[in-house]
């Protein structure tokens, strides 16, 4: 009735007509608003806040370290990041004192007559000097995570391999750039903390504003304002954000909003993990690769925040779709003295697939091999081991997603045709193309799951309306949406009965965070669960088979038939009817995060992209032309959303490899601005098809698997083979810019 | 304070804001319009844009005094009441070119200007229309159909 149809978004017309109302639309009786004072350094010691008398400092509140009467000190996975700077600095920018006023204009004026005085000293800055570092005296540096992987024996790899193929690759930071800019509204009310927020994981931040706020979870309630853009930056930083306006409205009594302007949101929120990735391999002639030994160093930044878990993805997913017998790989998460990086779509993976599936072009271009042969001999298939000794049990996809992007992009042809055109001189276009073959494995990573416990309900009304309580959060995917189709298919309801407000967190139970691609896949699987209480309810009520089709339950021994709103009534009589479930976890999902072994994650989605370009030969500049993907999701429960997904994520991937630098200059963003941090607009994307296959996932809600992070993984390599195919050139480092192509030319001495 | 009388959304209004208001700041603090966003107040994301005497503007990048009296603008909350404003809006959900809805309103009144002045529009001009307007959940393609679908072409 519902599944794999193209449903309309539930909150779509609300969105058209601008009636939504965002955090920042939002005004109280009394509302101040905050400001956020900042290091002026990226490392040292703070000395004093100097506070100029010429500024009447009594209209305005002011929040220091002092005055925190919990902990201060942000809770995500180790509670190492300060709410508000106490003594040591470690980033340019980090929050040392906080101003609420009437208006903007006077928190802003107050905020020039204080002066945050420092002791500099030495900071450690960008990927470069890490690499430097560590290839000198790893020692000397301080990391968070260093998981490893060993499969089979390195040493005998190597011994019968026929070739030796060594490269580094780097990428840079990226800004998620959602629309909506982060922001906050903390209020009280009944002796109970509010915070009002554009954030994606409820969950995360009650805990969060509670210890620092110095009360308990349940007297601090968050309520998820309708959320504009995420992608994983409204993963952990809510949490920071939140307790700043948590503690600004606890000292003033009145609420308070905290809303970033566009440049403080790039230059102090989280990014992408900027990356190195050295991969080492053993190759046969015909191009099997039989040992790999790679490096990954991740730039972490100056707090724990989520950098281990963002690595240990990176990590495992650092062999891309290839199933290798002699693995090591050693990696790092890096502390240095930038702004914690965070969650942003992928996970780490896109980092490290761009390595790896760059890799094996690198390794095609030198052996003299097609990228198409090469990754065909290299495939995971269903048995395959990974590195990390998961066996691939069902629905391996890699092989169908190539094969398909391969035929209808004509790769072969054009890819050897393209690779001929450097000789001939008339064009001033060069054209190329490249693939990529992408994974993505769908929840929590390793045992996360299980630690998680979500727990999700629904709730019959009299009225036969439906409502589900999940914590977790409409960001634009279309959840809501998904989730009402999910509920009304298998209840036999018209999805109108159906209702799914934003979380509230003294109504809903923690069904965990809306991030890792486990929204559909995990919690979609747990209102499955508690439909088939609620239908087993109905059944126990009037003690006969129950058949449910467009909101008719037909009684089957007794062959009589009722509207469901009359069934919602009688089972109400008894009481409120509320079902809540925890999730199933797979009993064969084994991880040994000790050894760092096992089923990393229960399923994967696939993918394969291939991308068509041209290259101007003068300005090297690329202009994408074509876009072919194919993604495997298991089952799309909504076509047209699904597709937005995919396809959203691809350009935002394109983005992520050919037009978004961000650098790092005296530990500030040089690009901190929309006018310097360059996005796809409509005018760079190229022609776009997207296919989906479906190889339904046993234990997924219809069969559906994750598929929110995985179209960022395989854009930008695909786009440097490109670039390869088209000028000769092996670029290993995103973005790809028109001075990195020139500066590689230069080395080879063609310029 | 400078006082204004201006047409908003075909409706004669009496304004008071002070000198260094922008208009996108009179529109959501004073008259309660929403639906025109700020998504970086520096002229490129094209969240706030709004039409001025039937000109596509940015309204973070106009200072509201400029504006004399019986200047007419119409914001999103204006163009549900007009035929073509309604029909793109329906073409934005068939096509499923909304996600999170911030850029939403500023692109709609992209695209009723770019209808208002080219009935057919192909897809080049449809892309230039567009540039000035940022989307980062949908890719744009998504985007393009509904522009299509609004000027009656599939």
């Amino acid at each position: 009735m519902y599944i794999g149809k193209d449903i309309d978004r539930i909150d779509g017309w609300e969105k058209v007509t601008g009636k939504t109302r965002f955090v920042a639309d939002h005004r109280m009786p009394g509302m101040l608003f905050g400001l956020t004072i900042r290091s002026p350094i990226s490392k040292g010691r703070l000395k004093n806040i100097y506070f100029d008398n010429r500024f009447d400092f009594s209209q305005v509140v002011i929040v220091t370290a002092k005055d925190i009467k919990g902990s201060n000190f942000i809770h995500i996975i180790k509670d190492d990041m300060p709410c508000l700077v106490s003594d040591r600095i470690n980033y340019l920018g980090e929050p040392v004192a906080l101003i609420a006023a009437k208006s903007p204009a006077i928190a802003y004026e107050a905020s020039r007559h204080i002066k945050v005085e420092t002791i500099e000293e030495t900071p450690l800055l960008g990927i470069e000097e890490i690499v430097k570092t560590y290839k000198r005296e790893p020692d000397s540096l301080t990391y968070f995570y260093q998981p490893t992987i060993n499969k089979g024996n390195l040493k005998e790899g190597f011994d019968e391999a026929s070739y030796i193929v060594e490269s580094e690759f780097y990428t840079g930071f990226q800004e998620h750039l959602y629309l909506e800019p982060q922001g906050v509204l903390a209020y009280q009310k009944n002796g109970k903390f509010f915070i009002l927020g554009s954030l994606q994981c409820p969950y995360y931040v009650r805990p969060a504003v509670a210890k620092v706020l110095g009360i308990s979870e349940e007297d601090t309630i968050i309520i998820q304002a309708p959320t504009g853009g995420a992608f994983g930056g409204k993963e952990d930083f809510p949490s920071l954000l939140a307790a700043h306006a948590a503690l600004l409205s606890q000292k003033s009594g009145k609420p308070v909003m905290i809303v970033y302007d566009r440049e403080e949101d790039i230059s102090f929120t989280t990014k992408r993990h900027p990356s190195y990735v050295h991969h080492k391999a053993g190759v046969m002639k015909d191009g099997r690769i039989l040992a790999l030994d790679s490096t990954i160093l991740f730039d972490a930044g100056a707090y724990t925040t989520l950098s281990p878990v963002v690595l240990s993805r990176g990590t495992l997913h650092s062999c891309s779709v290839y199933s290798i017998p002699n693995v090591r790989i050693v990696a790092k998460a890096v502390m240095s003295n930038i702004p914690p990086p965070g969650a942003f779509r992928g996970f780490g993976a896109p980092q490290t697939i761009f390595a790896m599936e760059s890799f094996i072009d690198t390794i095609a271009h030198r052996l003299k091999l097609n990228p198409y042969d090469i990754r065909k001999k290299n495939l995971l298939r269903e048995g395959s081991q990974m590195a990390f000794g998961q066996v691939l049990k069902e629905g391996v996809a890699a092989e169908k997603c190539l094969d398909r992007v391969v035929a209808i992009s004509g790769f072969n042809k054009k890819y050897e045709s393209y690779k001929k055109q450097g000789k001939k001189k008339e064009s001033d276009v060069l054209r190329g193309i490249g693939i990529s073959t992408i994974l993505h494995g769908g929840s929590f990573t390793g045992s996360g799951e299980q630690v998680l416990k979500s727990r999700a309900a629904i709730e019959l009304h009299p009225d036969g309306i439906v409502e589900i309580l999940v914590a977790n959060t409409e960001m634009g995917q279309g959840m809501i949406t998904t989730f009402c189709q999910i509920v009304a298919e298998k209840l036999g309801i018209p999805i109108e009965m159906v209702r799914c407000p934003l979380p509230d967190t003294s109504v809903v139970p923690n069904s965990g965070p809306t991030v890792a691609s486990r929204t559909t896949m995990i919690v979609g699987r747990i209102l499955l669960l508690c439909c088939d209480e609620l239908l087993k309810k109905i059944r126990d009520k009037y003690g006969d088979e129950v058949k449910i089709e467009k909101g008719i339950v037909y009684l089957q021994k007794s062959r009589r038939r009722l509207s469901f709103k009359e069934v919602a009534s009688a089972l109400n009589k008894s009481g409120r009817v509320y079902i809540e479930m925890p999730y199933d976890f797979p009993p064969d999902q084994v991880w040994d995060e000790e050894n760092y072994r096992g089923t990393a994650y229960p399923v994967y989605s696939w993918g394969a992209i291939a991308i068509e370009i041209e290259v101007n030969k003068y300005t090297l500049d690329v202009t994408p032309i074509n876009l072919w993907t194919v993604y495997e999701i298991g089952k799309a429960i909504n076509r047209k959303a699904a597709i937005g997904q995919l396809e959203g994520g691809s350009i935002q991937a394109l983005g992520y490899g050919l037009l978004e630098r961000c650098e790092l200059k005296d530990g500030k963003f040089y690009q901190n601005k929309l006018q310097t941090y360059i996005i796809p607009t409509s005018e760079d994307i190229p022609e776009i098809k997207t296919e989906i296959l479906e190889v339904p996932y046993s234990r997924g809600p219809f069969g559906a698997k994750g598929i929110g992070e995985l179209p960022h993984n395989g854009v930008a390599p695909a786009l440097r083979n490109a670039v390869l195919n088209a000028l000769g050139l092996e670029i290993n480092e995103i973005p790809i810019t028109p001075e990195k192509k020139s500066a590689s030319l230069k080395n080879r001495g063609l310029l | 304070m400078i006082k204004r009388r201006w047409k908003i959304n075909s409706k004669i209004q009496t304004v008071e804001f002070s000198e260094d208001s922008r208009l996108l700041d009179v529109l959501r603090e004073r008259l309660d319009l929403i639906g025109t966003k700020e998504g970086c107040g520096e002229g490129e994301c094209g969240a706030c844009s709004v039409l001025i005497d039937n000109v596509l503007k940015l309204s973070c990048l106009i200072l509201a005094a400029t504006l004399p009296d019986n200047t007419e603008i119409m914001t999103i909350e204006g163009i549900e009441n007009t035929t073509l404003g309604k029909k793109i809006q329906k073409a934005f959900i068939e096509a499923n070119a909304v996600q999170c809805g911030f850029c939403t309103p500023g692109m709609i009144m992209a695209t009723y200007y770019l209808l208002k002045n080219f009935k057919n529009p192909d897809n080049k001009t449809i892309r230039t229309a567009l540039s000035g307007n940022l989307c980062r959940c949908t890719g744009y393609r998504m985007i393009f159909d509904a522009v299509r679908i609004a000027s009656g072409r599939k």
